[in-house]
């Protein structure tokens, strides 16, 4: 991209990735003079490291009913965008609507896939059937003996991760978005309480209207004080092969949650979370995976999808997404003025299209989106006394909110 | 899965100036040889396209495994630090 010799925008986004990407796609659609400034390249945080997976509804332990339909009712519509954005973008998202598994390996996680099933139905969500070992390996054929039964979302599936962040960021520059690669903020720009700009190692940028941190794991670098934390997950992936139909999928083995599915060509996506949790925030950024990792995830290869344990595994990575206290992302004003959260991601490809939407359209209506995003407020929790662990992982997380949420007087708003 | 010269010089063309940011945009560097075969060929596009001089190129990221590993090969029996 070049480098534009103006340096006053309507809007600053900081980060490329998919939330940065889509929601510059959208301010520009509405007339907005945008700037978009990335660290590395567009795309090369969680965005360019995740599987491609679809899924609405991920995770086992979402009991409140009320959560469950809030969670629903964003993800659902972020598919129906999905559907559209071929059209929009001019270019193939490779939206493959395969289903989505969440696969159990014992009587025990059987039980609580069945009771989660019940729940969803209760509320509304008949798109969730159940499915026996017989009916899985019938579309899944992978599995050994182990297998139990799976929650299946037949309207869940793939995207590439790729072609749908440079769609929205390739079309966005065709709307008139400038975009400015290995370029680092070092801190914003307050006038007063009102945030003006930011300061860049490569200069100052400067905006009418707001600046945008669409950074998502790296969302305490840019202001401290929101609950995102970073969160390491490994990625492994297998040579290319005649298409195997692993659909995407969720399962735990001995507690950690793992995730995998086929890619477009044939390759098999498996990852998770790490052998060792990092000993520090930092750590989680680090994106290094190591020897243990990698044996460790070819064990649960082989224990969970025995019967293509032959095939060659050709890379591991690693990335970080952005925990939050309800795994709802951060979407909306702040109480800086001209400053905006558009992060806190777990299951960006779900979220981020919808979220850039509705950020664009709060910015560019006054105030004024198509489905309300209260709960989605950054400041949902302000006022709570965060003293997270120092090493952690997934679990730790949210053995520690759970906890905190007990203890708390003041009650977190949802 | 193959990538043009054409599909690469375009991606360098729209800002894609490190192999790493060509190989998110083309998927080119993701088959079984991990770029070995490429690698090189990538960077010179990128400096006949930009000027970037090849030393001062930023390497691509290499990763584990340094040769393809068959999963049923990984049975391995790690043991816990603590």
């Amino acid at each position: 991209m070049i480098l534009s010799k103006k340096n006053t925008f309507d809007l600053i986004i900081i980060g490329g990735g998919l939330a940065g990407c889509s929601a510059a796609y959208y301010l520009t659609q509405g007339g907005m003079k945008v700037a978009l400034i990335e660290m590395r390249s567009i795309c090369s945080g969680a965005s360019g490291r995740n599987g491609g997976q679809v899924i609405q509804m991920e995770g086992r332990d979402e009991l409140d009913k009320n959560k469950i339909i809030k969670r629903n009712s964003i993800s659902g519509k972020n598919k129906l965008i999905l559907e559209t954005l071929n059209d929009l973008l001019e270019c193939d998202i490779e939206f493959l609507k395969i289903g989505s598994l969440d696969v159990t390996f014992s009587k025990r996680e059987e039980y609580i896939i069945k009771n989660v099933i019940k729940l969803q139905k209760e509320v509304g969500d008949n798109n969730i059937e159940y499915l026996n070992p017989a009916e899985v390996e019938e579309l899944c054929p992978v599995f050994g003996s182990n297998l139990h039964g799976a929650k299946i979302r037949r309207d869940d599936g793939t995207i590439n991760p790729f072609k749908m962040t440079y769609g929205y960021a390739f079309m966005a520059v065709r709307n008139g978005l400038e975009i400015y690669t290995y370029t680092k903020v070092k801190s914003l720009i307050f006038k007063k309480q009102k945030v003006v700009g930011v300061k860049t190692d490569k200069g100052d940028f400067y905006s009418k209207y707001g600046v945008i941190n669409a950074t998502n794991a790296w969302s305490k670098k840019i202001i401290d004080d929101y609950p995102i934390i970073p969160c390491k997950i490994l990625g492994f992936v297998t040579e290319q092969l005649p298409i195997i139909p692993v659909i995407p999928m969720e399962f735990n083995y001995k507690d950690v949650a793992v995730y995998g599915s086929s890619q477009k060509d044939g390759n098999i996506l498996i990852g998770g979370a790490p052998y060792n949790y990092p000993d520090d925030m930092n750590g989680h950024l680090n994106e290094d995976v190591y020897y243990e990792d990698f044996i460790k995830y070819g064990k649960i290869f082989s224990v969970c999808w025995p019967k293509i344990k032959g095939v060659f595994l050709i890379r591991a990575w690693a990335g970080a997404v952005g925990f939050t206290p309800d795994s709802f992302p951060l979407v909306g004003p702040t109480m800086y003025e001209n400053f905006f959260l558009d992060a806190g991601f777990t299951n960006g490809n779900s979220w981020c299209p919808i979220c850039g939407k509705l950020i664009a359209e709060y910015i560019l209506n006054d105030g004024k989106t198509s489905i309300p995003i209260d709960i989605l407020n950054p400041e949902r929790f302000r006022g709570i006394d965060f003293d997270w662990p120092r090493a952690y992982n997934y679990t730790v997380l949210h053995n520690y909110i759970a906890e905190k949420m007990l203890n708390q007087n003041k009650k977190v708003k949802i | 899965m193959e990538v043009s010269e054409d599909e690469i010089r375009t991606a360098v063309r729209k800002g894609a100036t490190t192999v790493d940011a060509v190989k998110r945009v083309t998927m080119a560097g993701m088959g079984l040889c991990q770029s070995k075969t490429c690698y090189t060929i990538i960077a010179r596009i990128i400096n006949e396209e930009t000027g970037i001089d090849l030393s001062k190129l930023e390497p691509m990221r290499i990763r584990i495994p340094v040769r393809p590993l068959k999963v049923k090969n990984l049975n391995i029996d790690l043991k816990r630090k603590d």
